[in-house]
């Protein structure tokens, strides 16, 4: 479903032209969840961004193919990026409170993409929106659908978030750090929440995070990205229990001890 | 083991749209000479109130008291970029502690900032660089190194890895294990994260809309937990921790 | 965007270089007296002799615009050093202490802001009567409350950010700690805003010469220039249009200088 091959991308600042990924290869198919890890600054989110395309940023040049359904993202017009985006495509980000616009109810956020992309009626957009937040499990979705993003909990908004992205039924959901900014009871929900998504809908998930524990309890599969380039990829417990690049192996050794898996 | 810090009965109130919202509501705990406490609750729960409560950073609204029994005790905040003066090298923040108190020659000064910077284990090079040219690790070590200069005896960590990659955690982490044995410094431990304060920690409180709602031995609150929210915080522990 | 940046610096640089010669030759010396007068070049045109023409009274007029960008300069100088010295103590103090005395202080502050300046200039004005010091004295006092509140807004979020907290549980005075650890970062922030106020000042001082409540004539002062060219201005336009446009030059200066620092 998804191919990406040797996918670059280049920042030019002002003299100097930064490499901030290298030949990244991947590949998903329909139902997969993949996890990309990596520290700051190794490419993770650009490969995403890119990949959602939301990269053409004038001072950035890319170069490889990312292949999705069959039409290359980097090479096709706006027209036919923009009917995949938000509706074949979806993403969600870490922080909820920026993602949301804090001006605009929740309800008319979550239905966005099927007003941008369907010709569904008023009506039918609203009872869809609410269906959607019932599915991420909100208690009570025709309140959250008439309320505003700064009335809502972290954990809430991210779940709103899911359902804005969900909606559209996408075949991929790109889920950038998407627990990192919420507590470890809402982070565990979140998590079982994609799980749930992926199983019911077969909508596949690109996963990315930088702690490795979380990677680990959802994705199948898992590239390791350090500076741009994939430093290892494969299976996940292969990988966690028989790294075998250095960098993977001290990135593994850095999780702090689990307390349960002692017990 | 005698205290290094005696907290009864204390209260941070704040008026939210005139209704009182106690931040901190009734907490009592000790910190006993030479062990790391740890403090955990998730965000909004009081704990970055609770430790400037105890060192007197918040003044407002605060009832019970607050008991040190070594001068100056000293802090090490989650952001390493928010806590160093931007505009001064960390030649001059090294030396800003024992500028402000105690009369040092400037030979006696640059010696002690060397010894701290060995301590922490950072090139001396780095004294003439503003906080902005180092990495995140580098200037938690240096925000660690600061906040040790007036030789403390107890030190309030607040999050003080969160802000961070994980290898550059672990390797804090480790500074801060081995300059708790080094110099038999107390530490009280603030995070989100159940791991880290699992591994480094000797005691455990679990903090809630401003109340301890349990405290006791890692063992004990970890495998044991008495109290629901304790409970639903280590299940939920469990299913993010755990391998498949 | 970066490349306009640049020229817009080049420009509001090369631009206020020039005034600042302007200034200086307008000090040391100009080429003819510019309160003398000569019966037989009265509106006298472009020449070598006058390379900006005379005035109604044969007054040399690029000498009079030399000194009176000179005592434009000064006084706008003067003006925001006022501005700026008692600008920024009150906003530390009050920034920095809050409570009743920043309620105090900056309630004063709303009411002196709330005031037109050139309506408390006329004030001063009308009590001590006009000229240099008077105007310089009038519109400082006006230029006190925008810096005083810009210095404020910067304390405020400086105050309570980590770095501060750790050099308080160091026992830092707080004398040390405002002057040690918080002026040096109000830097980029003021310089940004002295240029502005700058721009401000020369507008202010050359609407109040204007109005003839500046430097007491014969003396030049670019404002009054244009308010006595009025009434030649279609006989012998020489004499509004070089002033005019020195205004408008320095202005100009000033604002893409400022454009380019307020970013930074």
């Amino acid at each position: 479903m998804l191919k990406v091959e040797d996918l670059c991308i280049k920042i030019h600042d002002r003299k100097s032209t930064e490499t901030v990924v290298k030949d990244v290869d991947l590949e998903m198919n329909r139902g997969d969840i993949l996890g990309i890890v990596g520290e700051s600054g190794s490419g993770k989110t650009m490969t995403a961004l890119a990949i959602a395309g939301l990269l053409s940023r004038h001072d950035m040049e890319k170069s490889g193919h990312i292949t999705f359904e069959g039409i290359n993202l980097l090479e096709c017009n706006r027209k036919v990026l923009r009917k995949l985006q938000g509706y074949e495509i979806s993403m969600i980000f870490q922080e909820p409170l920026n993602s949301l616009n804090p001006i605009i109810k929740v309800g008319k956020q979550v239905e966005e993409s099927l007003k941008i992309h369907t010709t569904i009626e008023k009506a039918e957009r609203k009872e869809r929106a609410i269906q959607a937040l019932r599915d991420v499990e909100l208690d009570n979705p025709e309140a959250v659908y008439e309320s505003y993003p700064h009335e809502l909990s972290g954990g809430m908004r991210q779940r709103a978030m899911i359902a804005a992205a969900m909606i559209s039924q996408p075949r991929l959901l790109i889920a950038d750090e998407p627990t990192t900014a919420l507590d470890v009871t809402i982070q565990a929900q979140i998590v079982e929440l994609l799980k749930k998504i992926n199983k019911e809908r077969g909508t596949a998930i690109l996963f990315i995070s930088h702690d490795l524990s979380l990677v680990n309890t959802l994705c199948e599969r898992v590239l390791v990205m350090k500076d741009g380039l994939v430093v290892e990829s494969g299976n996940c417990s292969d990988i966690f229990n028989d790294p075998k690049e250095e960098y993977t192996k001290g990135l593994i050794a850095a999780i702090p001890k689990n307390p349960f898996d002692i017990a | 083991m005698g205290n290094v810090l005696e907290v009864r009965n204390l209260t941070v109130e704040f008026k939210k749209n005139k209704k009182p919202f106690y931040a901190v509501n009734d907490v009592s705990f000790d910190v006993k000479e030479g062990e790391i406490l740890g403090l955990a609750g998730e965000s909004g729960c009081g704990k970055s109130t609770l430790s400037r409560a105890i060192l007197g950073i918040q003044k407002k609204g605060v009832t019970g008291s607050v008991k040190h029994y070594y001068k100056r005790p000293q802090m090490v905040f989650q952001d390493p970029a928010g806590s160093l003066n931007p505009a001064k090298t960390i030649e001059f923040i090294l030396k800003e502690p024992i500028t402000v108190r105690g009369n040092f020659s400037k030979e006696e000064k640059d010696r002690r900032v060397r010894e701290m910077l060995k301590m922490v284990d950072l090139d001396e090079e780095l004294l003439t660089r503003y906080p902005n040219e180092l990495s995140g690790g580098q200037r938690q070590r240096i925000c660690i190194a600061a906040s040790l200069m007036q030789q403390p005896r107890f030190l309030i960590a607040d999050e003080p890895v969160s802000a961070l990659d994980v290898t550059v955690q672990s390797q804090i982490l480790d500074l801060l294990r081995r300059l708790h044995k080094e110099l038999n410094l107390s530490i009280l431990f603030i995070s989100h994260d159940l791991r880290v304060i699992f591994n480094l920690c000797d005691r455990v409180m679990v903090m809630k809309s401003g109340r301890i709602v349990e405290m006791g031995s890692k063992e004990d609150v970890y495998f044991n937990p008495q109290d629901e929210y304790t409970k639903t915080l280590m299940d939920a522990a469990r299913t993010k921790y755990v391998s498949k | 965007m970066d490349r306009t940046k640049k020229l817009k610096f080049i420009i509001g640089l090369s631009i206020t270089g020039l005034i600042a010669l302007m200034t200086i030759i307008g000090i040391v010396k100009t080429p003819y007296d510019p309160c003398a007068m000569d019966g037989a070049a009265k509106l006298a045109g472009i020449s070598l002799k006058h390379p900006f023409g005379c005035d109604q009274f044969g007054r040399d007029i690029l000498s009079r615009v030399l000194v009176g960008v000179r005592e434009t300069m000064l006084i706008s100088a003067c003006v925001v050093f006022i501005g700026v010295f008692f600008g920024t103590v009150l906003g530390t103090i009050t920034g920095y202490f809050g409570g009743w005395l920043d309620e105090i202080l900056m309630r004063l502050n709303d009411a002196v802001l709330a005031f037109p300046s050139v309506l408390l200039a006329l004030v001063v004005i009308g009590l001590y009567g006009s000229g240099r010091y008077q105007l310089i004295a009038a519109l400082g006092i006006a230029f006190v409350p925008s810096f005083a509140r810009i210095v404020r807004g910067e304390v405020l979020k400086i105050r309570n950010l980590d770095y501060i907290q750790a050099v308080r549980l160091y026992g830092a005075s707080h004398l040390r700690i405002i002057v040690v650890h918080i002026l040096p970062n109000l830097k980029t922030v003021l310089l940004s805003s002295i240029i502005i106020g700058f721009n401000n000042a020369v507008l202010a001082e050359a609407g109040m010469s204007y109005l003839g409540m500046g430097v007491a004539p014969p003396a030049p002062s670019l404002g009054r220039m244009l308010s006595e060219a009025q009434a030649y201005i279609f006989s012998n336009p020489l004499t509004a249009i070089f002033p005019g446009i020195v205004i408008v030059i320095m202005i100009l200066g000033f604002s893409l200088l400022g454009d380019t620092v307020k970013k930074n």
